[in-house]
């Protein structure tokens, strides 16, 4: 697992950890069960408080993508990843209506809409 | 949880100086970074905390034990690096660790003091008079760590200390904090690469405690921007924590909480925040 | 304890070796005067020249700051200061037993050795025990005032004793009338009584002391 920590990103420390691994859970380079690595190694070895480690922790916790065992550790919990796919589609769908509506407004054809995705996919894929 | 550290109404008086009193609390398992001005009383407070003053008034506890009480053995738990190396300057490595073996008797880590020297790469036979700096601090933090101790309290002991080597330190004590019964307190005017660490700010001016909080909420309560002298006006006072005003505009921290969300705001680090805070209380 | 009295003496490492030669030069040269005595005093003087060459490397290393928070008590660093003159006592006493035994001086035979084992501690341990609380007390700037006078003061009771044979002689006959044995014991008493009070002077000033 890769977690990067940027001093130039306006998200909390913390919340960048968090988010990466939640990346990671979703997109399954972490599995169910997997132990993650304690709070204390993470502290050291991204060198961040561990407070902070531990805020990320407790919120991916919250949100249900990990479960502590008191003395053993934490763990990733079991996600329900065909649940997960179709909220993704809804969230997907409701956005799509969305911009289908400002297509209409500005005017703009199915063929332009798609050479913009394509641009964008590019432009991401360099950034990254 | 029993804390590591725990002090209620400490006084001092030195001369026209007066420490305190001074009410903390420092969590097992954390690092804490006491930071001010020089002079503040930070290297006070260490001496109080190591017996090597004596209090007016007040109690200090380490490790949940009122330290009048320590015995010798229970001195053990107790690590400490001063800004400087304080040995007989014609004691050799060697001289060095047999000193220290006598002294901790059972305690000692032999083997964690020869593999630390072995990092740092000191010489044996060389006497510490003719150790750098950077050598000296290096091996006093071996010795601190090489008898397990529980507690380590460093006083200014990476000031002036050179990137790389202070970069060691930091892995040395990010090593050392891995145990959850490990607290470190860490005394300094410059937190630098040590603030990224540090779990709590404790922050001392002119012998007062102003704060002690979370590195985390203590960075994110505050922002920092540059602004004209007109668009300054419009924000609430309040929200000020200090400005540093120059002939184009004004720099100025602000807190977070009381200045509109769509203002711009930068991170800001621990030392802006001194640097603000102290100059803030100037005007 | 131990440790302590091992970090003494690798601070003075180097000046221990040049005292052990100009002794031995002066015992040398002073042998073959014929003038034994000037070797078991010198013992005297020891004490006074290691425990100021002590304080100096003390102070310097500023290693009372290192000492105090480990794993010993303010008594015991008082404690090994005093053991480091009473090895020393125990040395200069043994050493002039021996110079009895084998180099049969005049004056030196007409005393027991019993005598001379109570007698050289305390000349040995004596300007040490009033040196110390001092040195406590007024640190090692004002101390070595102290050291100054006290040498001087050693000094003259050196030559004032050096050139009145008659008196050391005429305290001798005096002696002799007494039991030797309960002189003994007397100047044993002093010694023992004169270490404890500066001992627990020393550390009453010490455990006071803010670094």
């Amino acid at each position: 697992m890769n977690i990067q920590i940027k001093n130039s990103s306006n998200d909390p420390i913390y919340l960048q950890i968090k988010n990466q691994i939640r990346d990671a859970i979703l997109n399954g380079e972490l599995e169910a069960d997997e132990l993650l690595p304690s709070i204390r190694f993470l502290a050291k070895e991204l060198r961040v408080s561990v407070i902070t480690t531990k805020r990320a922790y407790d919120e991916l916790e919250k949100d249900g993508f990990i479960h502590s065992v008191h003395g053993k550790g934490s763990f990733v919990a079991p996600q329900n990843l065909d649940l997960m796919r179709e909220r993704f589609l809804k969230k997907i769908e409701s956005n799509i209506t969305e911009i289908l509506r400002y297509a209409k407004l500005a005017d703009v054809s199915h063929d332009e809409l798609i050479e913009m995705i394509k641009t964008l996919e590019d432009e991401n894929a360099e950034c990254n | 949880m029993q804390n590591a550290i725990e002090l209620q109404g400490l006084k001092k008086r030195l001369g026209n100086f007066v420490l305190g009193p001074i009410d903390l609390t420092v969590p097992r398992g954390c690092i804490v970074g006491y930071i001010g001005e020089n002079g503040a009383g930070k290297s006070t407070t260490i001496k109080l905390l190591l017996n090597l003053m004596i209090p007016d008034q007040g109690e200090i506890k380490l490790l949940g034990k009122d330290i009048r009480e320590f015995t010798p053995q229970m001195k053990k738990d107790i690590a400490y690096v001063f800004d400087d190396l304080y040995l007989p300057e014609d004691m050799t490595l060697k001289n060095v660790q047999n000193f220290h073996r006598k002294l901790y008797g059972q305690a000692w880590q032999d083997k964690t003091f020869s593999e630390l020297i072995a990092r740092f790469s000191l010489p044996n036979n060389k006497t510490i008079k003719h150790f750098s700096r950077g050598m000296r601090m290096q091996l006093g933090l071996a010795l601190a760590l090489s008898h397990g101790a529980k507690l380590l309290l460093l006083d200014e002991a990476t000031s002036g200390l050179d990137p790389v080597i202070r970069d060691d330190v930091l892995d040395l004590l990010l090593e050392y904090i891995q145990n959850e019964d490990h607290t470190i307190l860490v005394s300094s005017h410059i937190l630098s690469d040590l603030e990224k660490v540090a779990d709590y700010i404790a922050f001392i001016h002119k012998g007062q405690l102003l704060f002690m909080e979370t590195k985390d909420e203590l960075v994110d309560q505050y922002g920092i921007t540059s602004l004209s002298k007109e668009q300054l006006a419009e924000i609430d006072d309040k929200a000020i924590v200090g400005k540093r005003p120059h002939q184009f505009g004004v720099e100025v921290m602000l807190k977070r909480s009381l200045v509109p969300s769509d203002l711009e705001l930068e991170r800001v680090s621990v030392e802006d925040i001194m640097v603000y805070m102290i100059k803030g209380e100037r005007k | 304890m131990i440790a302590l009295i091992y970090k003494d003496l690798v601070a003075l490492r180097k000046a221990l070796f040049s005292l052990i030669f100009i002794m031995f030069i002066v015992g040398f040269l002073t042998v073959r005067q014929g003038n034994i005595m000037t070797l078991p005093l010198m013992f005297i003087l020891v004490p006074l020249i290691l425990l100021g060459m002590l304080w100096g490397s003390d102070t310097k290393s500023n290693v009372d700051q290192y000492i105090i928070p480990g794993p010993v008590t303010r008594r015991t660093i008082v404690f090994s200061r005093y053991v480091f003159v009473w090895i020393v006592a125990v040395i200069g006493t043994l050493f002039t037993i021996l110079l009895k035994l084998f180099l049969r001086d005049g004056i030196l035979l007409e005393i027991p050795w019993y005598l001379i084992a109570v007698t050289m501690p305390l000349l040995i341990t004596i300007i040490s025990v009033i040196q110390l609380p001092l040195m406590y007390k007024f640190g090692a700037e004002k101390a070595r005032l102290i050291f100054v006078v006290l040498y001087f003061v050693v000094f003259a009771l050196f030559s004032y004793i050096g050139s009145n044979k008659e008196l050391i002689a005429k305290f001798m006959d005096k002696l002799i009338l007494l039991d030797l044995k309960i002189i003994g014991l007397a100047i044993m008493g002093v010694t023992i009584l004169l270490n404890i009070i500066s001992f627990a002077l020393s550390t009453a000033i010490y455990t006071k002391k803010e670094f």
